[in-house]
């Protein structure tokens, strides 16, 4: 194959959607893949400019071979999202090589829609929209280069009519995505896509949250019902920690549950998560129950989703601030919270003793070391200094520098060293008000540890050491207290009002999005509908709805769908033939052989006070009919000449009758 | 099958005359291979959106679905309402190609436009006119055999602008052309008899006059009876003769061997050389004589050579 058998214009915008649609999946397609995407594009193109031949039959069959082979290789399966998008990348590019005639295009430009279908399933962020808008749009563009054979249709003309169609079948689309009706629930379940993790993990070791700490990444959103707990009541209970090993907490076996009594009123909210990769959920301090994904609590109070969350979530809440303990802890229980390993930490126990000895109950102990942790000069830091196997007799001993992580855990390991139950809570502290959106958005800069200990008469209670050692933190946000540590970003946005009003819009329009398009479901729907005015509808509504609509959208488009120029030019004759009668009616007359010029100098001579706007109509009839402009006059155009002459009209008119009366 | 759906829309949309304004009615349309595979995409998008809840897919889905309802309405606009004409042919000769012009005013491009039939031969597309709308689609078959050739059941087809669908109409034109026989044969003109030697003149020179007869296109004003015209006449034209004894004869009856197709192939190649040396000639069929010279006086021969013991057209 020498010359190429697509046209330059369908050829470049077939490579643009295809690199658009592949740039959806750069980041999380294995590396060789894209390699191999862009290669193919690099290789069609220097093969336009005449550089370079496709491969042959033979190669191309190997490449695609090597292709699959690959893919399997990467994922061992080539079914499920990740492996699937892969899979369409590399054989789309694989396709790109044997371009032979506008079939095989078309079948790349549908690759490339494929692709991008592969991405809002992956991913659905507002961020990424202008991204997947731009691709679909080259994808459309690829194709209607594709389809019309006129040497007139440019890139450009194809990008503009793709553009064009796209915006007419908008409402199109939006009227079918409110009203066709959705499904209570998935049929089959998505293979889980192998999605990163972020956010807090299920163990922490006592630096691990100072690194979340420079990230403004949303963990989750939340809306109270009712008013909200104070900033520093607002301790959002994620994974609870048992087992340390002296440098890391892990979650504990399992013992059992404890219940509670509420001595405060329940706090009810609706927390949007966003996706962790995790399975646990996350709820305000002491959680009561959680309804929306199955769930089920575990015996520390953490409460886990029967499924990772690889896309974004919402559910409900409710929780209790103060509760108080109805039974003593169990055996396992106790067990479980207060062990410690082996011979770590010598003198951090020493001076856990010590400490217990000073005081007369465990009440008071638990008060006397967050004395301690006040008075011995401890400072919060968002990059501590780096422990060594006796983290924390090197924090409390040598560096007195740590994040509430390390504070956390120091206070736990002295709390179990004198046989007092003790645990590690991670999860969330906090979070801003979004005036717009009307919500509080927590980041993963907001991710904070504390601890839980267990007091016999009053069951499980919340100390933060760190609220001892840097009071603020629980007043504001990591960036405002932390100067030099925290992310430039964070500490842009505390500094400029401007900045955090920018950033709280975004975030409201991101939360919208989310919400009301993303996760539009059933019940969402209902609502919606409620809303309209439409309460109790049912599926035979829906469809006249949904069929009036349409019938309504289609009479639109076939109005103003291009058709057969027959009326339009007509029309410009007949806007003519209505000057010349109006021409006659005013005592002009005009003989049949006179031309469009002569007939306007000698109306204007005969009408002088509209000489011009009837030089200016004439023109305008001469340039459509007889100009360059080698096109029917658009209906606008022809609007306005209507317009112009019926203006000329009442003139005429007026002038006409003036000189007689 | 296709032959039955034929059947079917041609008795459907009655009889073809020009010009012809595709009605709605006549129009069919029909997604194409890519659009076939388009559906299947937006399928996959409409499902995978319903069955995890995902919006996004489903918008997309829903979208492309609007697009491509664009498309299908797009496209059938684009024929429906196109006026036809003019259909023109040209004669041909037996063994060449018959050329039919359509003349078709539509916002298509020409190229989006296409033509074709089922014994066709090849289709010519030319560039549309730039002023206008009009488009020229030039379609050529085949002429096998001399006599009157009917133009079969066109299909003009397009899938512009998106190439998602393809509409078309089927055109029974009556659409005719003649063919001429094919020019062949190496014998020599005959002698007339009482010839003195066969000194070539130029047409319409000195001869004597032959007669009037009725104006037809392509005569020079000079010959026109314009006396006669003052007088009221119709617009006649004087013809002359040539020496009647220089004028070559092409006489069918005097071509003894052959049979009447070889015959008639001889005297086609005679007519189309006389009228290429610009001479006058007289051509003899069994009952009828033409005289006279040029392009016109060619056509007339050819055509009765080409019509020549034919039954007449129904």
């Amino acid at each position: 194959m020498n010359a190429s058998a697509l046209p330059r214009r369908s050829g470049v915008l077939l490579m643009l959607a295809f690199a658009a649609a592949a740039v959806l999946h750069a980041d999380r397609a294995p590396p060789w893949a894209v390699g191999v995407a862009v290669l193919a594009l690099v290789w069609q193109w220097l093969h336009q400019r005449g550089r370079l031949a496709l491969p042959g039959t033979v190669p191309r069959a190997l490449i695609a071979i090597a292709l699959l082979l690959g893919t399997v290789a990467s994922y061992r399966t080539i079914s499920g999202l990740a492996a699937g998008s892969t899979l369409l990348l590399v054989m789309g590019a694989a396709k790109l090589l044997e371009i032979r005639q506008p079939r095989d295009a078309r079948v790349v430009a549908l690759a490339a829609l494929g692709l991008l279908l592969a991405a809002c399933l992956d991913r659905q962020s507002l961020q990424r929209v202008p991204l997947y808008l731009l691709a679909g749009w080259l994808c459309m563009g690829a194709l209607t280069a594709l389809g019309g054979g006129a040497p007139s249709l440019t890139a450009r003309r194809a990008l503009a009519t793709a553009g064009r169609t796209l915006l007419i079948a908008l409402p199109f689309a939006l009227l079918c995505f409110v009203f066709v009706p959705r499904l209570p629930g998935a049929l089959w379940s998505l293979p889980a896509s192998g999605n990163a993790q972020r956010g807090l993990g299920d163990e922490m070791t006592p630096g691990g949250i100072s690194q979340l700490s420079t990230s403004e990444d949303v963990a989750f959103r939340v809306r109270f019902d009712g008013p909200a707990p104070p900033m520093s009541q607002r301790y959002w209970r994620g994974p609870v920690l048992h087992d340390f090993d002296g440098e890391t907490w892990r979650r504990g076996r399992s013992a059992v549950a404890q219940p509670f009594e509420p001595l405060s009123a329940a706090v009810q909210y609706h927390l949007m998560l966003e996706p962790t990769g995790h399975n646990f959920l996350f709820g305000l301090d002491t959680i009561a129950r959680i309804t929306g994904p199955r769930n089920f609590p575990r015996f520390d109070g953490q409460v886990i989703a029967s499924r990772s969350i690889t896309s974004a979530i919402a559910y409900d809440g409710v929780s209790y601030l103060r509760v108080r303990a109805l039974t003593p802890l169990s055996l396992t229980g106790r067990r479980l919270d207060t062990q410690l390993p082996g011979q770590r930490n010598p003198r951090a126990r020493a001076l856990a003793r010590q400490l217990r000895a000073e005081v007369g109950s465990d009440r008071d102990y638990v008060q006397q070391v967050l004395r301690y942790f006040h008075d011995a000069g401890f400072e919060y830091s968002h990059t501590p200094p780096l422990l060594g196997a006796d983290s924390v007799d090197d924090l409390v001993f040598r560096t007195r520098l740590g994040f509430c992580g390390h504070f956390a855990s120091a206070y736990v390991t002295m709390m179990r060293a004198v046989g007092i139950p003790a645990r590690v809570v991670t999860g969330y502290l906090g979070g801003a008000w979004n005036p717009l959106g009307g919500y509080y958005v927590v980041r993963q800069s907001d991710a904070h540890a504390w601890a839980e200990v267990w007091l016999e008469d009053a069951g499980w209670l919340r100390v933060d050491p760190t609220a001892v050692v840097a009071p603020e933190r629980l007043e504001r946000g990591v960036n405002e207290l932390l100067e030099s540590g925290a992310s430039l970003t964070g500490r842009l946005f505390v500094h400029s009002p401007w900045l955090r009003d920018l950033r709280n819009a975004w975030d409201a329009t991101a939360a919208w999005w989310q919400q009301r398009v993303v996760d539009y479901n059933q019940a969402a729907q209902r609502g919606l509908l409620d809303r309209l005015g439409l309460d109790d509808v049912d599926y035979a509504r829906l469809a006249l709805i949904l069929l009036a609509g349409a019938l309504l959208w289609g009479a639109w488009v076939y109005t103003r769908a291009p058709r057969a120029a027959v009326a339009q030019a007509d029309a410009l004759g007949q806007l003519w033939l209505g000057f010349i009668a109006l021409l006659q009616r005013r005592g002009l007359t005009i003989a049949a052989h006179e031309g469009p010029h002569t007939i306007s100098r000698r109306a204007a001579t005969h009408l002088p006070a509209l000489a011009q706007p009837i030089r200016e109509f004439a023109e305008r009839y001469v340039d459509w009919r007889f100009g360059t402009a080698a096109a029917l006059p658009p209906a606008a155009v022809l609007r306005r000449m209507r317009r112009e002459l019926r203006r000329l009209a009442r003139a005429t008119r007026a002038a006409h009758r003036s000189p007689a009366r | 099958m296709n032959q039955r759906m034929l059947r079917w829309a041609l008795r459907r949309q009655g009889p073809d005359a020009l010009p012809l304004r595709l009605a709605p009615r006549r129009i069919y349309i029909l997604p194409t291979r890519a659009g076939w595979t388009f559906a299947l995409l937006i399928a996959a998008m409409f499902i995978a959106g319903m069955n995890y809840g995902n919006g996004l897919a489903l918008l997309l889905a829903f979208w492309l679905a609007g697009f491509a309802l664009v498309a299908m309405i797009r496209t059938q606009r684009s024929l429906a309402g196109a006026q036809l004409l003019r259909a023109a042919t040209s004669p041909a000769f037996a063994g060449d190609c018959v050329l039919v012009s359509l003349e078709i005013q539509s916002p298509l491009a020409a190229e989006d436009l296409q033509v074709t039939a089922q014994d066709l031969d090849g289709v010519e597309p030319a560039p549309s006119s730039s002023h206008t709308d009009l488009r020229l689609l030039q379609l050529r078959f085949h002429a096998r055999k001399r006599g009157r050739w009917r133009a079969p059941v066109m299909h003009l087809q397009t899938s512009a602008p998106f190439g998602l669908f393809r509409t078309w109409t089927w055109l029974a034109l009556d659409v005719s052309s003649v063919v001429y026989p094919r020019p062949q044969g190496e014998r020599r003109v005959p002698e007339a008899p009482g010839s003195d030697g066969g000194s070539k003149r130029l047409a319409g020179s000195l001869d004597e006059l032959a007669g009037l007869r009725s104006w037809r296109e392509g005569d020079s004003p000079r010959q026109v009876a314009w006396k006669a015209y003052a007088r009221g006449a119709p617009l006649l034209v004087r013809e002359y003769q040539g020496h009647t004894a220089a004028t070559p004869q092409f006489d069918y009856s005097l071509l003894k061997d052959g049979d009447r197709e070889a015959r008639l192939s001889q005297l086609s190649r005679w007519v189309v050389d006389a009228a290429a040396q610009n001479q006058s000639w007289t051509l003899r069929l069994p009952g009828d004589a033409l005289h006279g010279h040029g392009p016109e006086h060619r056509r007339r021969c050819l055509e009765k050579l080409a019509l020549f013991d034919m039954e007449p057209a129904p």
